[in-house]
C-alpha cells in the first residue's frame, strides 16, 4: 500500500539554470511515464467500451457511463464511501494535531522515541492492523466484554464489527500516521518565535491556535488530508474484512469486483472516473491553499 | 487429525525447502501457523529470515505449480507427499468464487496459473475464453477407475475433447449452531427469518441465485435458467434477507471464523466449513433443505500456458487415485469420483458422504452449469446485496 507522495512546500531555486533540472527529471518522468501514466490512460480507455461476453469491444460507447449515472446503486456506494472518507479524514486531522503538536513542540527528550511510536504501526502488515479491529470490535470482542463487565451493556453490541462504524474507526486509525507526519514536519519548523510574539502580544492560547499556528499548518494538514483522503476513497481490504455487511459496501471494493469477479473491465474503469474527479477536485482545493508548493516560483 | 510422528516428518521435511519457498508456502495457506512455529523452533529460529536453511532442492524452479482453487484442494496432509515424491511445490491462491478464478485465470492470460479447480459452471467459461488445455486420460493411470459419468462428463468435455479432471463433488448445505437453534432447520426460509436477524451469513456469490431460486413458487424446474421475471423474483428474495445479513461471506475460512466467534448462528456453506469448526472445538451442525440443493462437481483444469504439463498431469492423476481421494473425504469431507476408492469404503462412510449409491445421489443436486445470462445474475446481485 504506497502513500501518494506527499510534497511540503519549499522555497524556489531561482539561482540554477533549467538544463540540469531538466535532466535530473528525465529518468523519474519516463519512469511515471511508462509505468504509470501509460497503464492509467489505457485503463481509462476501458471505461467507453463494453464487453461482449468474454472479449473487450472496443468500439466507443458511453454505456457504462449511463449504466454509473442511472443505476442508484453506484451513487449510493459513491456517496457512502465520500462520507466515511471526510468523516476519517476530519477525524484524523483532530486526533493528528496534537500529537504533532506536541512532538514538535514541547517534546524535548522523547523526541525520536514518540517519533517512532508514530511510524511504528505502518511496519506491521496493514492487514494485521486491520485484523486486529477485528478482534476488538467483535461480539465476543475486547470492547463487548469490557462494556459487558462494566455493566454498561447486558448484551454484547454487534454494531461494532461488519458496520460503516468498524470501517471509520479502523480506517481513522490506520491511516492515522500520514496525517501526524506531514503535520509534524510543518510544526517543527514553525520557530517558537511567533507562538512567544504571539503571546507577547497579549493573545490566549487558542487566539494563537487559531490565528498563528492554525494557518501556518494549512499545508501540513492538507498533505496529510490528501493522503488519507485518497486513500481510504480507493481501499477494498479493509471493506472486505470489517464491513462486508449489507449497506457497507464501498466504491473500491465495486471497482475490485468489476476486474476480479464480474470480469467486467469496462464498468470499472468506468467507475474509477468520478473517483478520480474528487480526488482531482481535492488536489486542485489543496493546490489552491498551498498544500503542494507555492504556486508562482520564488 | 495427523499424528505426532507425520508432524515430525514434515517438519524434517519443511526445514528442507528453501525458506523462500516456505514463506510462499504458508502465505498461500499451504502450511500452517502452528507448522511455522514447530520449524522455527525446531530450527532455533525466531525469525523468517536469515540464510538458506540446510540444502535446497536442486529443481525447485522448474518443478513449481501454481494453482487457483477452493479453499482447502492443497491440504498439506496430501499436497506434501506428492511435493516430496514428485520434489515438486505447489503454490497455491485461494478464490472466493468461480468469478474470481475466470478472471485470475483470464487476467494472465492462462500464463499465471497452472492449473485450477474448477467447478462444473466454470469450464465453459475458460474453454470459450481459450485458457484450457486438451487432457489425454490415457496419461491417467487413475482416469479408468473413475464412475463412468465422471469419465466424460459434460462440463469437461467440449467438441468431445476432455478438457477437465472431475475429482470432488457435494452440495452447497445449511449450517446452524445447535446451542442457539434447538431444532434442524428444513428450509432455506431459515436464511430468511428474522429470528435470526444479525445472526445470518451468505455466500456472497452471484451464482447463489440459483440457490435461492430452490423457494420460487413455482420452483424453476432448472435454477439456472430462470427468466427476467423469475430474476426479479429472487431479487425480491434476496432485498427482504438484506437487512437480516451478519455479513456477506467471500471465503470459506471466513465463515468458520463468523461461527466460532459466535457472530453467526446460521448460514449456508460445504462440508469443509463444518470440519475446520469441529477442529476448532465449534459447535455446528449440517442441514439439507427440503427444497433440495445446489451443488458442485470440481474438476482439475489445466491451463493451456502451464509450464509444466507432465507434472499437472501428474498432480491431477494424483488427485484421482487412491491417496488423493482420500485425502478429500478426510480433509474436506467432500463425496469423491473413483468408484474402486469408493467401493472400499466403509458402508457408513458411503452413506455419510451420499456414496451408497453415487449416480442417484449426484442427481438429486442441482450441480452448479454455466448461466447463459450470467451478467444479469451478477447485475441482480450486485443490486440486491451491495446498494
Amino acid at each position: 500500500m504506497a502513500a501518494p507522495d506527499v510534497t511540503l512546500p519549499t522555497s524556489g531555486n531561482p539561482g540554477r539554470s533549467a538544463r540540469p533540472a531538466a535532466a535530473l527529471l528525465a529518468a523519474p518522468l519516463a519512469w511515471m511515464a511508462f509505468f504509470y501514466l501509460i497503464p492509467l490512460g489505457l485503463l481509462l480507455i476501458h471505461a467507453f467500451w463494453s464487453v461482449d461476453y468474454l472479449t473487450v469491444n472496443r468500439s466507443f460507447t458511453l454505456e457504462n457511463i449511463r449504466t454509473i449515472i442511472s443505476n442508484p446503486l453506484y451513487p449510493t456506494v459513491l456517496g457512502r464511501t465520500l462520507l466515511i472518507a471526510i468523516a476519517v479524514t476530519v477525524t484524523d486531522i483532530i486526533l493528528a494535531f496534537p500529537i504533532a503538536f506536541y512532538i514538535a513542540k514541547r517534546a524535548t527528550k522523547h523526541r525520536e522515541l514518540l517519533l517512532m511510536l508514530v511510524v511504528f504501526p505502518l511496519w506491521s502488515s496493514y492487514l494485521v492492523r486491520a485484523f486486529a479491529w477485528k478482534t476488538i470490535l467483535g461480539t465476543n470482542g475486547i470492547l463487548n466484554s469490557l462494556l459487558l463487565w462494566s455493566g454498561i451493556v447486558d448484551q454484547p453490541v454487534s454494531a461494532f464489527l461488519y458496520s460503516n462504524t468498524a470501517m471509520y474507526i479502523t480506517f481513522s486509525q490506520v491511516w492515522l500516521p500520514f496525517m501526524i507526519l506531514p503535520l509534524y514536519t510543518i510544526l517543527d519548523r514553525m520557530p517558537d518565535s511567533l507562538l512567544e510574539a504571539s503571546s507577547d502580544l497579549g493573545s490566549n492560547w487558542f487566539q494563537t491556535f487559531r490565528r498563528v499556528v492554525l494557518p501556518l499548518s494549512l499545508p501540513g494538514i492538507l498533505a496529510g488530508s490528501l493522503s488519507v483522503f485518497s486513500l481510504t476513497m480507493g481501499d477494498y481490504i479493509t471493506p472486505s474484512l470489517i464491513g462486508g455487511a449489507p449497506g457497507t459496501e464501498l466504491i473500491g471494493g465495486i471497482i475490485a469486483d468489476q476486474f476480479g469477479v464480474a470480469n467486467n473491465w469496462p464498468l470499472g474503469a468506468a467507475l474509477i472516473l468520478p473517483v478520480l474527479a474528487i480526488i482531482s477536485i481535492f488536489l486542485l482545493i489543496a493546490n489552491r491553499a498551498g498544500a503542494l508548493g507555492r504556486g508562482e516560483p520564488g | 487429525m495427523g499424528s505426532r510422528n507425520t508432524d515430525e516428518a514434515r517438519i524434517a521435511q519443511l526445514s528442507q525447502m528453501e525458506p523462500r519457498d516456505v514463506v510462499r508456502a504458508y502465505r498461500s495457506g499451504k502450511i500452517s501457523r502452528r507448522d511455522m512455529s514447530k520449524l522455527f523452533a525446531a530450527l532455533g529460529l525466531t525469525s523468517a529470515l536469515g540464510p538458506v536453511i540446510g540444502k535446497a532442492p536442486a529443481l525447485a524452479q522448474s518443478n513449481d505449480l501454481t494453482m487457483i482453487i477452493w479453499e482447502g484442494y492443497t491440504s498439506e496432509s496430501f499436497a506434501l507427499p506428492w511435493e516430496e515424491a514428485n520434489d515438486a511445490s505447489i503454490e497455491a491462491t485461494f478464490a472466493g468464487s468461480g468469478d474470481e478464478m475466470f478472471a485470475a485465470m483470464q487476467g494472465g492470460g492462462g500464463s499465471t496459473y497452472d492449473m485450477v479447480s474448477a467447478s462444473s459452471d466454470l469450464p465453459q467459461r475458460l474453454y470459450d475464453a481459450g485458457l484450457l488445455a486438451e487432457i489425454d486420460p490415457t496419461k491417467l493411470s487413475n482416469y479408468p477407475d473413475l464412475y463412468e459419468q465422471f469419465q466424460k462428463p459434460p462440463y469437461i468435455t467440449f467438441d468431445d475433447k476432455l478438457y477437465g479432471v472431475n475429482f470432488a463433488w457435494g452440495p452447497t448445505i445449511l449450517l446452524y449452531n445447535p446451542d442457539e437453534i434447538a431444532e434442524a432447520p428444513t428450509s432455506w426460509n431459515a436464511l430468511l427469518d428474522e429470528q435470526y436477524s444479525g445472526k445470518i451469513t451468505t455466500w456472497n456469490y452471484p451464482l447463489q441465485i440459483a440457490q435461492y431460486a430452490l423457494l420460487l413458487d413455482p420452483m424453476p424446474e432448472d435454477p439456472f435458467l430462470l427468466d427476467d421475471e423469475q430474476l426479479a423474483q429472487v431479487k425480491d428474495i434476496l432485498v427482504k434477507q438484506r437487512p437480516l445479513v451478519r455479513k456477506y461471506w467471500d471465503l470459506g475460512g471466513e465463515v468458520a471464523e463468523l461461527f466460532l466467534n459466535g457472530e453467526v448462528v446460521i448460514g449456508d456453506g460445504w462440508s469443509w466449513i463444518t470440519l475446520q469448526i469441529a477442529d476448532s472445538e465449534g459447535v455446528v451442525q449440517e442441514a439439507t433443505p427440503e427444497e433440495g440443493v445446489t451443488g458442485w462437481s470440481d474438476s482439475w483444469c489445466i491451463s493451456s500456458k502451464a509450464a509444466n504439463m507432465d507434472l499437472a498431469l501428474n498432480w491431477a492423476n494424483y488427485m484421482i487415485g487412491p491417496e488423493g481421494q482420500m485425502g478429500v473425504i478426510e480433509n474436506l469431507n467432500y463425496s469423491i469420483t473413483n468408484k474402486k476408492v469408493v467401493e472400499s469404503l466403509p458402508e457408513d462412510l458411503r452413506a455419510q458422504l451420499r456414496m451408497t449409491d453415487v449416480p442417484a445421489e449426484y442427481a438429486k443436486i442441482h450441480m452448479w452449469k454455466f448461466v447463459p445470462n450470467y451478467d444479469k445474475w451478477v447485475q441482480v446481485w450486485q443490486e440486491a446485496t451491495a446498494s
